[in-house]
């Protein structure tokens, strides 16, 4: 029998944890008697479950969008003896299913799922923009803002990946993540417009950052820590 | 009559269970037995089959009815399984074709884990002994006095004995615990249930109960009390009152056989605020609650107070899933919201004399619950008493100050815990 020097409390196995406290508990029997478990080691069947109930939904959802696909298709070439408004809702439901697969965790790496997402996005934009006379708004809107989506949403995630506190930093990031993306988005749409004058733009919009993160330095090095610490139990993540 | 034409309602008490139970909260709470030699798995269902004989009203399945709950009886027989999961979990009762309790055998223990929607402690520990002695008498020929069971004996064990002792003239009891402490410890993941069992002379704790003039529930609940409030010093800005639950078996103060659920929840508090307390103060104000508290003619408001709930027309014409939303909050807001922490005494085991030999020890499991994510569960065998603490987070600051405090009072204690094989 081992006692824990800590907790004065007596375990039978030495050279372990104390069960209580975590402090180890030195060898103090030469001999190891050879003894039976207690427990089982433990299974835990609820991720299996889960994922059965999960692919359960994803099959049932894939056969109604085959159904309505199909169905889709027929009714279009029915009435008017050609592909022609089907294209749109095919390739949107179609969409949807893609996208579907990769938010049911079938793919593990959050930046295949990132680099997947935004692929069928750019197909999708890409489809429905040919499909309406031709390319116009696809090559100066829709590719620059999906692509910087995709590299902004990568960039977030190696960020949060390499971060050795999470916590209060994982909102921080999403705000710049945010900022920069809005920065982008109306980069593209302000010269799509021809409205401004590019330059003097950016250094504006470049000085929006700075209440945010002015707000973001007090919140860490000036805000008391009870106030601190109130917030983390409030918006713990 | 048909096996599968038996059914009957749940009591109060059940019929709450049933409604909250969910993947981490399963209602299961356990009994165990240690035998001296490892179980034969094919003997210990052949000796369930013969205990579910003698308790049929245990063969049933939960259904779910348009307004409630109910139990149906059913002609399959449950089957005995080797220990794979943490205790108390993975088990959903509410399935087609799952038994609101099952069997488990490890090396020389049988676990019976049984829902609460079913049955109490008391029901339990007689189920597991039923269980016991026809393993025993399967394997070590140990002789069975066990006669026929006569109707009147079956009507006895599943009567709704909440409805017996209810008085409609009572006035139901009024008080509110209101907000109390509550442990800043975080959920572990689904399916982890985690156990640490305190091995405690019984000698010691009487030796110690005499000194202080009180009884060991009293002497146990004010270290619990004791401990709480010491964490609460360390962790809490603002204090707030520490409220224990503590089940008292109803069958003591009423002349009761039932094998369903026949108990109430008493609410022993002390309040934080009011200053630093002595041990001695809070056993002597632990002595006074529990004898207040503790009379047939309290208990019965008490009651009323339990079955008043399912009496009311509103929540009876509620529709059971309407109800199955609604439940877990309303428990945890008046439920186990206003509990600090769960300590439940089982009291002593005894077992008749030819089978002793055969036993090293019986233990019990609290169930799993999510507003007090830790509870304790005490029984005693013979020489010594063991409590469990079933807990839902990895972290052990109730453990670990509650079994300081016993060592401090001169008291040895050992620790077992089913994370080591983890």
């Amino acid at each position: 029998m081992a006692y824990c020097p800590k907790c004065g409390i007596r375990v039978e196995k030495d050279n372990q944890p104390c069960p209580l406290c975590s402090f180890h508990i030195p060898k103090v029997n030469e001999t190891v008697a050879a003894e039976t478990k207690k427990f089982p080691k433990a299974a835990n069947p609820y991720p299996a479950h889960l994922r059965r109930v999960l692919n359960r939904i994803f099959v049932f959802v894939s056969l109604l969008v085959f159904v309505a696909v199909s169905l889709m298709f027929y009714i279009n070439y029915e009435i008017n003896e050609a592909f022609t408004w089907s294209r749109y809702s095919n390739l949107s439901v179609l969409a949807g299913w893609g996208i579907l697969y990769f938010s049911f965790g079938y793919v593990q790496s959050y930046y295949k799922v990132i680099i997947g997402i935004a692929l069928i996005s750019l197909i999708l934009l890409f489809g429905l923009d040919t499909f309406h006379e031709g390319l116009d708004w696809y090559v100066p809107l829709a590719f620059p803002i999906v692509v910087g989506t995709a590299v902004i949403g990568i960039c977030y995630w190696s960020v949060i990946r390499a971060l050795s506190v999470r916590g209060f930093n994982v909102i921080g990031f999403f705000f710049i993540a945010v900022v920069i993306l809005s920065m982008w988005i109306n980069f593209f749409i302000s010269s799509h417009q021809d409205e401004t004058d590019l330059l003097s733009w950016l250094i504006v919009t470049g000085l929006q950052l700075l209440p945010v993160s002015l707000v973001m330095v007090y919140v860490k090095y000036g805000l008391p820590e009870r106030i601190k610490q109130k917030i983390a139990r409030k918006f713990h993540l | 009559m048909k096996d599968d034409k038996l059914w009957y309602p749940l009591d109060n008490a059940g019929k709450l269970y049933s409604s909250i139970i969910s993947s981490r909260a399963t209602t299961l709470f356990r009994v165990s037995v240690t035998l001296t030699s490892p179980i034969d798995s094919k003997l210990l269902q052949t000796a369930l089959e013969a205990t579910l004989e003698r308790f049929p009203f245990y063969k049933v399945q939960l259904k779910q009815g348009f307004f409630w709950y109910y139990f149906e009886g059913t002609n399959q027989i449950p089957k005995v399984e080797e220990e794979i999961f943490y205790p108390c979990m993975s088990l959903s009762i509410k399935r087609r074709g799952t038994f609101p309790f099952r069997v488990l055998y490890f090396n020389k223990r049988i676990a019976v884990e049984l829902s609460h929607s079913i049955t109490d402690g008391t029901g339990a520990l007689k189920f597991l002994h039923e269980l016991l002695t026809n393993y025993l008498h399967l394997k070590e020929s140990v002789p069975l006095n066990n006669g026929p069971i006569d109707q009147e004996q079956l009507q006895l064990e599943t009567e709704n004995s909440f409805r017996k002792y209810y008085e409609k003239d009572i006035p139901a009891l009024k008080s509110r615990v209101g907000k109390s402490y509550k442990l800043p410890i975080q959920l572990d993941k689904r399916g982890h249930y985690h156990i640490v069992t305190g091995i405690i002379n019984v000698d010691d704790l009487k030796r110690k109960a005499k000194e202080y003039d009180i009884s060991i529930t009293t002497l146990v609940t004010a270290i619990y009390i004791e401990s709480l409030l010491k964490i609460q010093e360390k962790t809490a800005r603002r204090k707030q009152p520490i409220v224990i639950n503590v089940p008292v078996n109803m069958r003591s103060f009423f002349e009761s056989e039932t094998m369903r659920n026949f108990f109430v929840s008493i609410t022993p508090s002390i309040d934080g605020r009011l200053g630093e307390y002595e041990f001695e103060e809070i056993t002597e104000e632990l002595k006074i609650e529990f004898n207040r508290l503790l009379t047939p003619k309290k208990l019965k408001q008490y009651i009323k107070r339990s079955v008043i709930g399912e009496k009311s027309l509103a929540l009876r014409l509620m529709p059971s899933p309407v109800k199955d939303i609604l439940a877990p909050s309303i428990y945890s807001f008046f439920g186990e919201g206003q509990y600090t922490s769960g300590l439940s005494n089982l009291g002593a085991v005894q077992v008749p004399s030819e089978i002793e030999p055969f036993i090293e020890r019986f233990e019990c499991y609290p169930p799993p619950s999510i507003g007090n994510k830790v509870k304790a569960m005490m029984i005693s065998y013979n020489q010594y008493m063991y409590i469990s603490f079933g807990n839902l987070s990895k972290d052990r600051m109730l453990e670990r100050e509650f079994f300081r405090s016993i060592r401090k009072l001169g008291i040895d204690v050992t620790i077992e815990t089913n994370d080591e094989e983890n």
